[in-house]
């Protein structure tokens, strides 16, 4: 496990532009960092759950901001990273329906919290990508969370994905609840993620 | 010849020292009274004896096993120490499926079938699950494949080579002999719907048939799956009706038509019937939810309003009014003895889909894979020939296929999956039926589906239902 230090590369939004989210950054910086090269990618998000009713998914595009450099060598990165982060405005989430959408804005607050974020901390190189730790913040709690982080390569770039699985309610967001009590989503989610970033 | 009374040893009778005493080690009750057994008896036996399941003993908040004193930490049987023994929420969970929380971590079809009834809305549930009268072709499905034993093969007199599990079917190839069949509005369990199913089942390389009554129309399935697929048609008394239908989804590239025979008498659904309070879908919770909002029409019911046309009687004549009626391949799905597949052929059915509509239609206890070697000898080859209703595992796709069929349907386990986790469930689901058949195919020395016969199965005398059902869990 490589000990890094937190850099967290935060894309906050302005206030002003209210109801856009920043759904996730990671931060990866190396206690040594080497020259630094930044990348940048589309990277798409998929958030599922349950409800009392059904599963539900909603997609979401983001942006991955990679900072390579001297540090311990990944799967497809062999000069290491510095730096990670994804980025995803949560105003830019499609889910089945309107009605949908509108209560997941209501449950996120984007007007008070624009942004999501997570700092990678850790990260352990293996064959198959990295483990990593780091932090998660949505509204205004933070919470440690680990994950596996799979980079492969993908025609002339890095094919970055991974999967979280977190309790929303741990982040203070409380799922909806809809149709008089009918309908309450389950507080368990999975956050999934896949792009490729180019050189 | 031995007489009664001879000295022939009961297998029982002969039980050495030694056998006795590997019992006793075997049985967590006998253990109690470790302490008074002299260690040296036990020494040589400790070794040999498998770690003994443990009774299902009151456990204190319901946490770790609550051991005897005998088998506590400081026992010095190494057979019967306690971090030997398995943990007890394993095995229960192994009978009634574990709530899993992704689907990488689902170990069969079982765990999802955990997820969904954990998950879904009751009512939503109950449908899925219901049979009809009491269950029991539901159950029958299961026992038919049950009953049935494999007769493996163990070492090959040529090294084996390739191995290949693609099947081509009405003029489509496919990877896997398994598809999906059709059931009605997925939406209910993930908003996915069948275009999330669509797009797993593609990845896959597996067929979808769509549901008459589907959740999404024919076109947003055939956008997510990148391909057009089958389509399951309930025809309605107006023909007009259902050739406005037809000339739909055959317009949007449909290259096979399902007609679904196996309703037409009707069906005795009382778990719906109680679950919506004999409303239905008037009930007032389907009323709360968009999907039964006044005016709503699922997709494939939208658009089709036009000058009514003739009544014709469903007879036989019918399969040839609906085969004409079109470019695409025709299928009777239902079907379940030797004399309609038969007639099914002669009027030109292209495919024989041999079905009890997964044991909620009628209550017949005549499970599919029971009917299929009679349907597969009145066919004599002429036309493919189609299974679904209880498969459950890859040995049961195996076993169709000994039988047989052509292609191997199941409906309740990738809907499991769907409401579980949306797409990903239904891959899952796919990924680990086909990787139990794989390992079935591996153990009976056949590489590819053309090598797969009724020599590869026997029939038991009883079937070996093993799966806990208090529930209902496990058909």
């Amino acid at each position: 496990m490589s000990v890094l230090n937190t850099a967290t590369v935060f894309t906050a939004s302005p206030t002003g532009l209210a109801r856009m989210l920043t759904a996730g950054v990671v931060g990866l910086a190396l206690s040594q960092g080497g020259t630094a090269a930044a990348q940048q990618a589309t990277v798409d998000f998929t958030v599922s759950g349950n409800s009392t009713i059904r599963g539900w998914t909603c997609t979401v595009p983001g942006t991955a901001q990679v900072t390579t450099g001297q540090s311990t060598p990944v799967r497809g990165l062999e000069g290491g990273v510095q730096t990670v982060t994804l980025t995803v405005r949560v105003e830019d989430f499609v889910c089945p329906d309107d009605e949908m959408r509108e209560h997941l804005l209501t449950a996120m607050r984007p007007e008070e919290f624009p942004e999501i974020t997570f700092n990678l901390r850790d990260y352990a190189a293996s064959s198959q990508g990295a483990s990593t730790t780091g932090t998660l913040t949505i509204l205004d709690a933070t919470k440690e969370v680990n994950f596996p982080l799979s980079l492969t390569p993908s025609g002339s770039g890095v094919r970055i994905e991974g999967e979280v699985a977190l309790d929303m309610t741990d982040y203070g967001v409380e799922p909806p609840v809809v149709m008089l009590g009918l309908m309450r989503v389950r507080p368990r989610i999975r956050i999934q993620f896949s792009g490729v970033i180019e050189p | 010849m031995t007489k009664p009374g001879s000295h022939t040893p009961h297998p029982a009778q002969s039980a050495s020292r030694r056998n006795f005493f590997k019992f006793l080690a075997a049985s967590p009750l006998a253990a109690l009274a470790y302490g008074a057994v002299p260690a040296r008896w036990l020494d040589p036996v400790a070794a040999e004896v498998p770690p003994p399941t443990p009774p299902p003993l009151p456990c204190i908040n319901c946490g770790a096993p609550v051991l005897p004193p005998a088998l506590s930490g400081t026992s010095p049987y190494r057979a019967i120490a306690p971090q030997e023994l398995p943990p007890q929420q394993a095995q229960e969970e192994q009978l009634t499926g574990s709530s899993v929380t992704s689907p990488g971590d689902a170990i069969n079809v079982w765990d999802f079938e955990r997820v969904a009834h954990d998950n879904l809305l009751a009512q939503h549930w109950d449908y899925l699950h219901m049979g009809v009268d009491d269950y029991e072709t539901r159950v029958a499905n299961r026992e038919g494949f049950q009953r049935l034993m494999l007769r493996p093969r163990r070492l090959p007199s040529q090294p084996t080579t390739g191995f290949d599990t693609s099947i081509e079917i009405l003029g489509q190839r496919f990877d896997s002999p398994l598809f999906l069949c059709p059931v009605a509005a997925l939406q209910a369990y993930h908003t996915q719907g069948e275009a999330g199913a669509g797009r797993a089942a593609r990845r896959r390389g597996v067929l979808q048939v769509q549901s008459h009554v589907s959740s999404n129309s024919y076109a947003e399935i055939a956008e997510a799956r990148g391909e057009p697929h089958w389509f399951q048609i309930y025809t309605t008394p107006d023909w007009n009706r259902n050739q406005r239908l037809i000339d739909r989804v055959a317009s949007q590239g449909c290259p096979t038509l399902v007609w679904t025979i196996d309703l037409l008498g009707g069906s005795n659904r009382e778990l719906n019937r109680r679950s919506l309070t004999g409303e239905g879908s008037a009930a007032a919770i389907c009323q709360s939810c968009h999907n039964h909002q006044p005016g709503y029409q699922r997709p494939m019911n939208r658009g089709m309003e036009g000058p009514s046309g003739e009544r014709p009687p469903y007879t036989w004549d019918y399969v040839r009014r609906l085969k004409d009626a079109s470019d695409m391949n025709l299928v009777l799905k239902g079907i379940v003895t030797a004399e309609e597949a038969e007639l099914a052929v002669e009027h030109g059915a292209d495919a024989i889909y041999v079905s009890n509509h997964g044991g909620r239609a009628v209550n017949s206890l005549w499970s599919t894979i029971d009917a299929l070697p009679e349907v597969v000898a009145a066919v004599r080859g002429r036309v493919p020939v189609m299974i679904d209703s209880g498969v459950r595992r890859g040995t049961d796709v195996y076993k169709a296929l000994a039988l047989g069929a052509d292609a191997v349907g199941i409906g309740r386990p990738y809907v499991w999956g769907l409401g579980g986790f949306g797409e990903d469930g239904v891959e899952r689901v796919i990924d680990i039926i086909m990787a139990e058949f794989r390992m079935v195919m591996r153990q009976t020395l056949t590489t590819s589906i053309d090598q797969i016969n009724s020599r590869f199965v026997m029939e038991a005398k009883n079937p070996i239902m093993t799966r806990h059902n208090q529930w209902g869990f496990g058909l």
